[in-house]
């Protein structure tokens, strides 16, 4: 009996998973053997996640088999799959923020007592933190620690429940360089332990430096299982999106349009939705003509900032100057009509009404303005339905029509729509400005390009750009020079072409404070 | 997403979400809510030992006779008011739930040219059906505006306000006509012309109920030729037409949708939700204060806690809601509502029961409305397994 091979950590063959108007899965085979990271590569909306969910028990399966450690199972709720020694480390953290450490660890778990033992659970964490190299206070509240010390709580938890088999979600999102170093450090001192560890992402750097193997897939298929060491990163790619990429945008020098800056925030201070103060003495000035790219991790005042100069965020202190107006605290409109495109960070509900229509949400913002309206009050229809038809055409939109609900629309068809329609120029109305946050995130690599060549084409002809992102190649690859916030403060600004990634990374983690550059200085 | 396994077959139930939703579904369910209503109102009259069947042959009846059925629509008109009234504020997801106080207190303003001309104080003719109109307009409208000022400043839950502020306007009129208020019709201020109006109608004392003397003929609201309903319906149907275009043509009816999506949308799309909601309230108490205006120039005839408002404030919830927010539509759904209303004063008159047995009706149509709406988004599938 005893074979050779040892069964592999797990086994899913055959996998269907059916939503409602799309085919998530599509006969998904994926094996992770015992004792290796294993790479999950695939575009959003591929099926990284469904599958995922399918192992971790939160979907079922409409057919396939899973196997685990080569015994065939029935994974009914994540409690099976716990109980399976399967552990996830999922996207969006689910702590508990005002609790401690350990006591969002021992959450839900037997063993520790009516009267919580919470010395006992302190000393495992302890030594659990040491055996992988990582540091973490176990009595410090959830809300204290950053986003990578959030990340070791959720993994501590899957730990503690004795998990062999580790999900990662997509976990280098919300991670600085430095951090996604540490992590992956840490990732392979349990793999050393044996762990199986399955790493979710759609960043093919990261999939080549740190997995043994890697399965893409592409619109719920498997297009192959590869040693990522053997293949190139254009071939990674290329398997991932079906055809092949440009990794660099043609992007000429920028041409100082003005000396006058079509945007200067000076002094800013803004509060978060949750009445800390977000914005911190933030000051900067974006030159017509050029792309000033904020890089940050997510959640570091970068929403709120853009939220204040585009009107949406009251202002403490400080002022917002757009075009030689001040318009601190102005409302929304107003900054509109001057010619400020905002591309916010939400496409539903702030960008988009997702249940109102195509050409509702196309003239959105313009719907007071000829020549979408006639008589002052009435909607020009006839000319919006129009308008609405042909510009849909013009994006290459996939749309079934324009009267069916934008939350039709796919995240790539949605983010075309707002930046198109944030650039329609009306009478009156110039774009001067571009305020894009996060303007790609979740979006596949179609939409991306498309958004991304859009930008340069608006900076060429002279508009300023202002972009949050937090994807710092982006930064890099579009950015004439790059402000690096932390914790709302803006730590330096440095021009693109002398950024060192290994600089910004630092400066992203609050490590290193540059003075202003002097083309900031008047 | 779900599927349930059907016991001892090889079929499931599958829920799914659905991406579109049809028309026909929304227009189908507000109509089977309302026939699976009356059904199962029959349970109702079986529980208190009447045949169900009884009660559905005078509904029946109401539709048949013309005469019935014209008193039917004549008591759908208020509630044609107060459910075109909330059309717009439930599509921008502001819940006015005070219709009711809205609707009296524009039944409230119109009866002040009333009390003026039993007081000796007497206007041209003409003036007082639009007077006592513009004023039940502008002031419930102002009212209506109070619970939006709070939300939109303070965000103060405008449920609860408008709730409350009915309770307030009831206060008023019970104020106003118990018997030693200013208003009842025992005081000394109408006795001389009031007494003779009486006299003429062959009553001789006044009685000093609690309620206001009656509207004078030059202020009650004509009844149309032919037809014999008041010409409140024209009123109502002009309204009807006007929100349909307000709501789908203009820039007011795009800002109300997008605000009732997400205020976070309307915000970024420049509207701002303080002058938005305070017109769309405005219009909104305006309009059912016109309803309270026409109810009491043309039915009630008098001011009083009874009469001012038979709760058709809180019909119009219903009414406007089954009506799926269409303004066409709240007209026919107004005069089905009336239907109940008038075949259960049959009921009452006949069978001796009571004819809050309709607001019964109401409730069961409304709960099986909201029920409903599970199948306008959910598709519900049987799949073979």
């Amino acid at each position: 009996m005893a074979s050779e091979e040892e069964p592999p950590a797990v086994l899913m063959k055959g996998i269907v998973k059916q939503f409602p108007g799309v085919l998530a899965l599509d006969h998904t085979d994926f094996e992770v053997k015992v004792g290796e990271i294993h790479g999950l590569l695939g575009e959003n909306g591929a099926g990284k996640t469904t599958l995922m969910n399918i192992l971790y028990g939160v979907y079922r399966a409409d057919a396939g088999e899973i196997y685990i450690h080569g015994r065939k199972v029935n994974i009914r709720s994540p409690k099976d799959a716990i109980k399976l020694g399967i552990g996830m480390v999922p996207q969006h953290f689910k702590l508990v923020m005002a609790h401690t450490v350990v006591e969002n660890v021992i959450l839900g778990l037997k063993g520790f007592g009516i009267v919580l033992k919470i010395k006992e659970a302190e000393k495992k964490i302890a030594e659990l933190a040491s055996m992988y190299g990582f540091k973490i206070n176990p009595k410090a509240k959830i809300w204290q620690l950053s986003m990578g010390e959030r990340q070791y709580v959720e993994l501590l938890k899957a730990l503690i429940r004795n998990a062999n088999i580790l999900i990662l979600d997509e976990p280098t999102t919300v991670l600085t360089p430095q951090e996604t170093r540490e992590l992956f450090n840490t990732l392979k001192k349990m793999r050393e332990e044996g762990k199986s560890i399955i790493f979710i992402s759609h960043k093919l750097e990261e999939v080549k430096t740190l997995c043994d193997r890697v399965t893409v897939l592409r619109k719920g298929r498997v297009v192959g299982t590869v040693d990522p060491r053997k293949v190139s990163l254009a071939d990674l790619a290329k398997m991932m999106v079906g055809r092949e990429v440009l990794f660099r945008i043609g992007k000429k020098s920028a041409k100082a349009v003005s000396k006058e800056p079509i945007l200067e925030v000076k002094g800013l201070y803004a509060l978060s939705d949750k009445g800390v103060m977000a914005v911190k003495n933030v000051s900067l000035k974006v030159y017509p003509g050029e792309i000033l790219g904020i890089a940050g991790i997510a959640g570091s005042g970068q929403e709120e900032l853009a939220e204040v100069i585009t009107g949406m965020r009251k202002a403490e202190k400080g002022k917002v100057i757009i075009a030689g107006v001040d318009v601190t605290n102005a409302s929304p409109k107003k900054i509109f009509e001057i010619g400020v495109a905002y591309i916010p960070e939400s496409r539903l509900y702030v960008g988009t009404a997702p249940n109102l229509t195509v050409w509702e949400n196309m003239i959105m913002r313009h719907h007071r303005h000829t020549p979408f309206v006639k008589n002052k009050m009435v909607l020009n229809l006839p000319y919006i339905y129009e308008f609405a038809e042909k510009r849909a055409k013009e994006l290459n939109m996939m749309y079934s029509s324009i009267f069916a609900p934008a939350r039709t629309l796919s995240g790539g068809n949605l983010q075309r729509l707002i930046l198109a329609r944030e650039l329609v120029e009306t009478p009156g109305r110039k774009t001067k400005l571009i305020v894009a946050v996060y303007p790609t995130s979740g979006l596949d690599v179609g939409a991306t390009e498309y958004i991304r060549k859009v930008l340069i084409e608006q900076r060429d002809r002279g508009v300023g750009v202002l972009l949050i992102s937090e994807d710092l190649e982006e930064i890099l690859m579009l950015s004439d020079r790059i402000a690096v916030i932390h914790n709302g403060e803006i730590m330096g600004i440095v021009e693109a072409k002398d950024a060192n990634i290994e600089e910004i990374g630092l400066m992203m983690g609050g490590a290193l404070r540059k003075t202003v550059s002097e083309s900031e200085e008047v | 997403m779900l599927a349930t396994r059907i016991p001892g077959t090889r079929y499931a139930i599958k829920v799914e979400r659905r991406l579109e939703i049809p028309r026909m579904i929304l227009v189908l369910t507000s109509i089977v809510s309302a026939i699976a209503g009356i059904l199962l109102g029959g349970v109702i009259f079986l529980a208190i030992g009447i045949s169900p069947m009884e009660a559905y042959v005078r509904i029946g009846r109401v539709l048949t006779d013309l005469s019935t059925l014209g008193r039917a629509i004549e008591i759908s008109i208020p509630i044609m008011f107060t459910s075109l009234a909330l059309i717009l504020p439930f599509r921008m997801a502001f819940y006015n739930i005070g219709g009711e106080g809205q609707f009296e207190i524009g039944a409230i303003v119109a009866t002040i040219p009333v009390i003026w001309y039993w007081a000796g104080f007497e206007l041209p003719a003409p003036l007082y059906l639009p007077l006592m109109g513009i004023l039940a307009f502008i002031t419930a409208g102002l009212w209506a505006m109070i619970p939006a000022f709070l939300r939109a400043k303070w965000k103060v839950n405008e449920i609860l306000v408008t709730l409350m502020m009915n309770f307030v306007s009831l206060q008023i009129i019970w104020y106003l006509v118990s018997p030693g208020g200013p208003w009842n019709e025992a005081n000394p201020a109408f006795k001389e012309r009031y007494l003779e109006y009486l006299r003429e109608q062959g009553v001789s004392i006044i009685p000093g109920f609690k309620g206001t003397p009656v509207v004078p003929e030059i202020a009650r609201i004509p009844t149309l030729p032919i037809i014999g309903i008041n010409a409140g319906l024209i009123l109502a149907i002009i309204i009807a037409i006007a929100l349909w275009f307000v709501s789908t043509k203009t820039i007011l009816g795009y800002e109300v949708r997008i605000v009732g999506e997400s205020e976070k949308a309307a915000q970024y799309a420049g509207i701002n939700y303080l002058k938005l909601v305070l017109l769309v309230m405005f219009i909104s108490g305006g309009l059912a204060g016109l309803g309270g205006f026409v109810n009491l120039t043309a039915n009630s005839l008098k001011l009083s806690p009874e009469i001012a408002s038979p709760g058709y404030g809180y019909t119009g919830i219903i009414s406007a809601w089954l009506s799926r927010l269409n303004p066409i539509a709240a007209i026919f759904v107004s005069v089905f509502f009336g239907i109940l209303t008038q075949s259960a004063y049959i009921m009452q008159q006949e069978l001796r029961i009571s004819h809050y047995v309709s607001i019964g009706f109401e409730g069961l149509i409304f709960i099986l409305l909201v029920i409903g709406d599970f199948f306008v988004h959910y598709r519900v599938r049987i799949i073979k397994r």
